[in-house]
C-alpha cells in the first residue's frame, strides 16, 4: 500500500534519527530558537476525507470522485485540489485522526480546543494558547486573529478576554471600529478627558487588578488605532496578480491577510471556510468548496515559502469531522468523526508524508489512530509550547494544555 | 400644540439639570452623610458574614456613600445605572430611609421583572438554539417570565410550570423550556439538575462523576422522568414511548425506571413522570432548590455568587451558611424573588465600599465580601446603561414605543457585535474598540434633539454645572473638586449655550472610562 510505504519511510527517517533533528525537537519542546506563529485554515462543518486529501477512488465508498497524483511519491489527494497536490511534497497528511464528537458545535470545540465540552469550564482554543505562550516583539495588533469565523467558538477561555480572537468579518475591507469617528484633534481632546478621569484611581502600582487590566485595554486599542501595522489589512497594496492567484473570495482573501498578518508578527490566525456539511449533494459542494480552498491555501503555502516564513510557521488545515463512507440517499455524506485527515504543513515537519489509513471498505478503525488530544498536543509541541504545562484556572482547578501525547514519529523526524 | 409639548419637555429637562426643583427653589445639596439600609429579616444574614469576618479577623470596609449605594442596586436589580431623573429622586427622599424606598421603587419596577426574566432564561436556556428552532419561542418565553415575575407568582410554581406543562410552544409559552432541548431526556435531566438543583450530574451521562459521587444510573433515573415526553402536533406531551439509553443503530437500548437522584422519590398518585418530578424539584424540603436560586441572585447583586461555578453547590462556598440563610428567608416568603432581592440590598456586605478609589489592600477582602467586589459590567449590562446615558429620563416601560422599539433593535445589534459566545465579561479589543469607536455608541453620546448631550449643554448654566451633571449621568457621582475644575476648562462656550462638541467628548471619556465599566 502507498501510505503504508510512506508510513514507513517516515519511520525509518525517524530510526536513523539525525542529531540535529532530535535537537530541532528539543529546542521546540523548550521553546527555545525563533518564535513560531500558528496558522489554522478551520473548514467549518465537516469536510469529506474522501474529496479531499483521503480519496478511495474506485472504491463502494470513493463514489465518483477520482484521486489525482501529487508531488509527493505515493500520495494522492482528490481531484479538486490540484494546486495543493502540487505541494504535497511539503505537507504531513494525518488520515486517522479520531474524535469522540459526532455534533458539529461540540466537535467544534473538541477540535479547537482539544478538550470536549464540559458544562463547569471553558477551554482556549489552540490560537488562543498561542498568543498567550508564544512571545512577541513590537507588535500592535492582536496576537490572535481570527478570519470570517461567524459564530464559531474563538474564546480564550480561563485565559481571560485579553487572548480571545479578534475577528474579521470580512478581510477585503478595513475591520471595524479601527478608526475614530472624529479627527486627531478631537480625540486628543477626547484621551484628555479620560486620563483625567483615570488618573483619579492612583498610580499604576496601587491599582486594584480590575482597573489595571481596564487601563491596559484602552492603551492597547489606542495603539492599535494609531499603529501603521494597520496596513496588513489593506488588501489593495497587493497586486492584482497575487489577488488573483488567492482567489478574490472571502476565503482566498483571508488567506491573503493571514499572510500579511503573519509578516506583521501575529502569532495565531485562523481563516475559516464554511460549506462543507454535506448532507446532499455532498458531490458538487466538496468540487465548489475544494476549488476555492485549493486555490487560496495554495497560494498562502507558496508565498510562506518565498518569504522564508515557512520554517516558523505551522499550517493545519482541517474540521470538526468528516463524513460518512457511506453515500446516503440524497447523494450525500453525514458526519463522521471515526477516521478523517487533517493537514499539516511547514514548522519543520517531515514533508511528502501520510500517517495513518482509512479502510476502503468504510470501516470505523483506520490504522494508527490519532487522537484529537495527541492532535492538539502535537500542535502545541510543534509550536514550541509544553503541552503538559498546567493552567490554573479563576476557579482555582489546575488544567494541562492538552491531555494528550504528542504523535512521537512526527516530532522525533523534524528537520 | 408641537411647541407646547416642547415647552413641557424643557421644563422638565431643566428641572432635572437642577436648574430649579419642583418647588421652584434652588436645589438643596444632599447630605453627604451616608443613610444605612437594614431590615429585620437581615440579622441572620449578617450574621454570617460578621462570623466569617470575625474568623478572618478581617474588618469589613465601610459603608458606601447614597449615590454609590443607589448605583449598585440600579444595577442589580434592573441592571441598568440610575438615569438623573432616578437620581434627582432618589435625593429628594429623607436620608434616613432613602436607601430602603429605592429598592422598594425599583423593586415595583418592570424593569426588575424584565431583567431577571432575562438574566434566568440566559442561564435556563441553551445559547445556540441548533435544531430546534422551529419548536421553539425564546422571546415568547421570555415574556411569559417577565409576566410572571411581574406578577409575583412564587419561583416553585413558575419552575413547576416549565416541567410540567403540556401544549403547544406558542399558547402554552412555559413549555418552551421542554422544546428548546428538543424533549431530549438527556439533556433536560442534564439541564434540570444544572440550572434548578445546583447540581453537575451531567458528566454521569457518560460515565461515573470523576470526583463527585453521581452515578451513570443516577443520571439515568432522573432522565427517564422524561422518558415519555414527546413532541406532537397538540404540542409537549407525555403520549411516546418510552426512552430507551444508548439506542442508537441496532442497538435496542435500556430502559430505566425513573427515580430522583437523592431524597424521597415524590408518592404522588399522578402517573405522569413528568409531573412528579416537578413536584420533587420544587418540594420545600429540596434544599437545593432554594439553595441554588439564592447562590444566582446574590451573584446578580453582588457581581459575583457565593458559589463558583453558579451552578455547582459542591464547589466551595465563599461565605459558609449565608446561602443556606437565604434560601431560609425565600422558602419563609414563600418563594418571592423580591424578599431575597431586598434582603441581599440591606445587608451589611451590599453596603461595603470596593477597592475602586480605596486602599489596593480592599481587594484581599473581596473574597470574603468584607468588600464588594470590582467586577465588569456584561454585555448587557453595557448596552443598557449606554442607551440610558443617551437620556436624562428613566428609559423604562414609559418610554415611548418608538423610542423603546428603536432601542430595542440598537441594544440587539450591539449585543450581537459586543457580546462573546461563552465569556460573560466584556474586555476583548473588539469589544474595547466598539465603545471608542462605534457608530452605535457615537450616537447615544451626540447632541441630537432630546439626548443628554443636548440637554447638558443647553441647559447647564456653566461648564462646572455641565460636569457635574456628566458625571451624574454616566457615573452616578458629583465630580471631586480637581476633576471639576480639570474638565471644566476644556468645555468652551459657543454662543449663549456650551460646546456641544465639548460636552460630547466629555460623555465619550466618560463612558470610555473604567469606573464606567466597573460595578463598584
Amino acid at each position: 500500500m502507498m501510505t503504508r510505504r510512506t508510513f514507513l519511510r517516515s519511520t525509518s527517517m525517524a530510526l536513523l534519527g539525525s542529531a540535529a533533528s532530535h535537537a530541532i525537537a528539543q529546542a521546540a519542546i523548550d521553546g527555545v530558537g525563533r518564535p513560531k506563529s500558528f496558522v489554522l485554515i478551520w473548514l467549518n462543518g465537516g469536510p469529506s476525507q474522501l474529496e479531499t486529501f483521503d480519496p478511495h477512488a474506485g472504491t463502494t465508498i470513493g463514489g465518483p470522485t477520482r484521486a489525482i497524483e501529487t508531488s509527493a511519491k505515493g500520495i494522492v489527494f482528490a481531484e479538486h485540489l490540484p494546486r495543493l497536490a502540487e505541494l504535497a511534497h511539503k505537507m504531513t497528511i494525518l488520515r486517522s485522526v479520531v474524535s469522540k464528537e459526532g455534533d458539529h458545535s461540540r466537535g467544534q470545540y473538541h477540535l479547537r480546543t482539544g478538550f470536549r465540552p464540559e458544562p463547569s469550564v471553558f477551554h482556549p482554543t489552540l490560537g488562543a494558547i498561542a498568543a498567550k505562550e508564544l512571545p512577541v516583539v513590537g507588535l500592535d495588533l492582536p496576537p490572535y486573529i481570527s478570519i470570517n469565523t461567524n459564530d464559531n467558538y474563538t474564546d480564550a477561555g480561563y485565559l481571560g478576554a485579553d487572548f480571545q480572537a479578534y475577528r474579521i468579518d470580512d478581510p477585503a475591507r478595513p475591520p471595524r471600529n479601527l478608526r475614530s469617528p472624529v479627527a486627531d484633534e478631537r480625540l486628543n481632546h477626547r484621551r484628555q478627558m479620560l486620563d483625567i478621569l483615570e488618573a483619579r484611581h492612583g498610580r499604576p502600582n496601587e491599582l486594584p487588578e480590575a482597573v489595571r487590566r481596564a487601563h491596559q485595554q484602552t492603551d492597547r486599542a489606542l495603539r492599535m488605532m494609531g499603529s501603521s501595522q494597520q496596513s496588513a489589512f489593506d488588501l489593495s497594496s497587493e497586486s492584482a496578480l497575487t489577488r488573483d492567484t488567492y482567489g478574490r473570495d472571502p476565503f482566498g482573501n483571508g488567506c491573503l491577510a493571514a499572510r500579511r498578518l503573519l509578516e506583521t508578527g501575529v502569532r495565531a490566525v485562523e481563516v475559516t471556510l464554511g460549506g462543507w456539511d454535506t448532507h446532499a449533494t455532498n458531490f458538487d459542494a466538496h468540487a465548489r468548496q475544494g476549488t476555492i480552498l485549493d486555490r487560496g491555501l495554495s497560494a498562502m503555502l507558496k508565498d510562506l515559502e518565498d518569504r522564508e516564513l515557512d520554517r516558523d510557521t505551522l499550517v493545519v488545515c482541517g474540521g470538526e469531522f468528516g463524513r460518512t463512507p457511506e453515500i446516503n440517499g440524497l447523494d450525500g455524506r453525514d458526519h463522521w468523526p471515526y477516521g478523517f485527515s487533517v493537514m499539516l504543513a511547514g514548522a519543520g515537519l517531515p514533508a511528502g508524508v501520510v500517517l495513518g489509513q482509512t479502510d476502503p471498505q468504510g470501516g470505523k478503525n483506520p490504522v494508527d489512530p490519532i487522537t484529537v488530544p495527541d492532535l492538539t498536543a502535537t500542535i502545541l509541541t510543534l509550536l514550541g509550547i509544553h503541552p503538559e504545562k498546567e493552567f490554573i484556572t479563576p476557579g482555582g482547578r489546575p488544567i494541562k494544555r492538552s491531555d494528550g501525547k504528542p504523535i512521537e514519529r512526527l516530532l522525533s523526524s523534524l528537520t | 400644540m408641537r411647541l407646547f409639548f416642547t415647552t413641557i419637555g424643557y421644563a422638565i429637562l431643566a428641572i432635572l439639570i437642577g436648574a430649579v426643583t419642583w418647588s421652584g427653589s434652588r436645589v438643596r445639596r444632599p447630605s453627604d452623610q451616608a443613610s444605612v439600609a437594614a431590615s429585620p429579616a437581615n440579622n441572620s444574614i449578617d450574621a454570617c458574614f460578621e462570623a466569617l469576618w470575625k474568623e478572618q479577623k478581617t474588618l469589613p470596609s465601610a459603608t458606601v456613600d447614597d449615590l454609590t449605594y443607589a448605583r449598585r442596586a440600579a444595577l442589580g436589580i434592573v441592571g441598568v445605572i440610575p438615569s438623573l431623573e432616578e437620581i434627582r429622586w432618589y435625593e429628594a427622599q429623607p436620608a434616613e430611609t432613602r436607601r430602603e424606598a429605592y429598592v422598594e421603587r425599583l423593586l415595583a419596577d418592570r424593569r426588575f421583572a424584565e431583567t431577571l426574566a432575562d438574566r434566568l432564561a440566559q442561564a435556563w436556556l441553551p445559547t445556540k438554539v441548533g435544531d430546534n428552532f422551529v419548536l421553539y419561542r425564546p422571546f415568547r418565553f421570555r415574556a411569559w417570565l417577565t409576566d410572571q415575575i411581574d406578577a409575583g407568582v412564587p419561583y416553585p410554581t413558575i419552575v413547576r410550570q416549565m416541567l410540567s406543562s403540556d401544549g403547544l410552544w406558542t399558547d402554552s409559552p412555559a413549555v418552551n423550556f421542554i422544546t428548546a432541548y428538543g424533549a431530549k431526556p438527556e439533556e433536560l435531566a442534564d439541564e434540570t439538575a444544572r440550572s434548578f438543583l445546583g447540581l453537575q450530574i451531567g458528566c454521569a451521562q457518560c460515565h461515573d462523576h470523576p470526583f463527585a459521587s453521581w452515578k451513570q444510573t443516577e443520571f439515568r433515573g432522573l432522565a427517564a422522568h422524561f422518558g415519555r415526553t414527546d413532541i406532537t402536533f397538540r404540542g409537549i406531551d407525555d403520549s411516546g414511548d418510552t426512552f430507551r439509553f444508548g439506542a442508537e443503530g441496532d442497538a435496542e437500548g435500556l430502559l430505566v425506571p425513573a427515580a430522583v437522584p437523592y431524597g424521597k422519590n415524590p408518592s404522588q398518585p399522578t402517573p405522569n413522570m413528568r409531573h412528579r418530578l416537578a413536584q420533587w424539584v420544587t418540594e420545600e424540603s429540596n434544599d437545593r432548590f432554594y439553595l441554588a436560586i439564592s447562590n444566582r441572585i446574590w451573584g446578580m447583586m453582588m457581581g459575583r455568587p457565593i458559589v463558583q461555578p453558579v451552578d455547582d453547590l459542591d464547589a466551595p462556598h465563599s461565605v459558609p451558611g449565608l446561602l443556606e440563610e437565604s434560601a431560609l428567608l425565600f422558602r419563609q416568603h414563600d418563594g418571592d424573588f423580591r424578599s431575597l432581592f431586598r434582603a441581599i440590598a440591606c445587608s451589611r456586605s451590599f453596603q461595603a465600599t470596593s477597592s475602586l478609589g480605596e486602599a489596593k489592600a480592599l481587594e484581599s477582602h473581596e473574597a470574603s465580601l468584607a468588600s464588594y467586589p470590582l467586577t465588569r459590567l456584561d454585555p448587557m449590562q453595557v448596552a443598557h446603561c449606554l442607551s440610558q446615558v443617551a437620556s436624562l429620563r428613566t428609559l423604562d416601560s414609559q418610554t415611548g414605543v418608538v423610542r423603546r422599539v428603536i432601542g430595542f433593535f440598537d441594544n440587539q445589534n450591539f449585543l450581537e457585535y459586543f457580546r462573546t459566545e461563552a465569556n460573560d465579561e466584556s474586555g476583548t479589543m473588539s469589544q474595547r474598540l466598539m465603545l471608542m469607536n462605534d457608530k452605535l455608541v457615537q450616537e447615544r453620546i451626540a447632541s441630537a434633539l432630546g439626548s443628554s448631550s443636548e440637554g447638558i449643554s443647553h441647559h447647564a448654566s456653566n461648564a462646572e454645572q455641565a460636569v457635574e451633571l456628566a458625571f451624574l449621568v454616566c457615573l452616578t457621582r458629583r465630580p471631586h473638586p480637581d476633576e471639576t475644575k480639570s474638565l471644566a476648562s476644556m468645555i468652551k462656550r459657543s454662543g449663549d449655550h456650551l460646546d456641544p462638541a465639548d460636552v460630547e467628548d466629555l460623555l465619550w471619556a466618560l463612558v470610555n472610562s473604567s469606573e464606567f465599566l466597573l460595578r463598584h
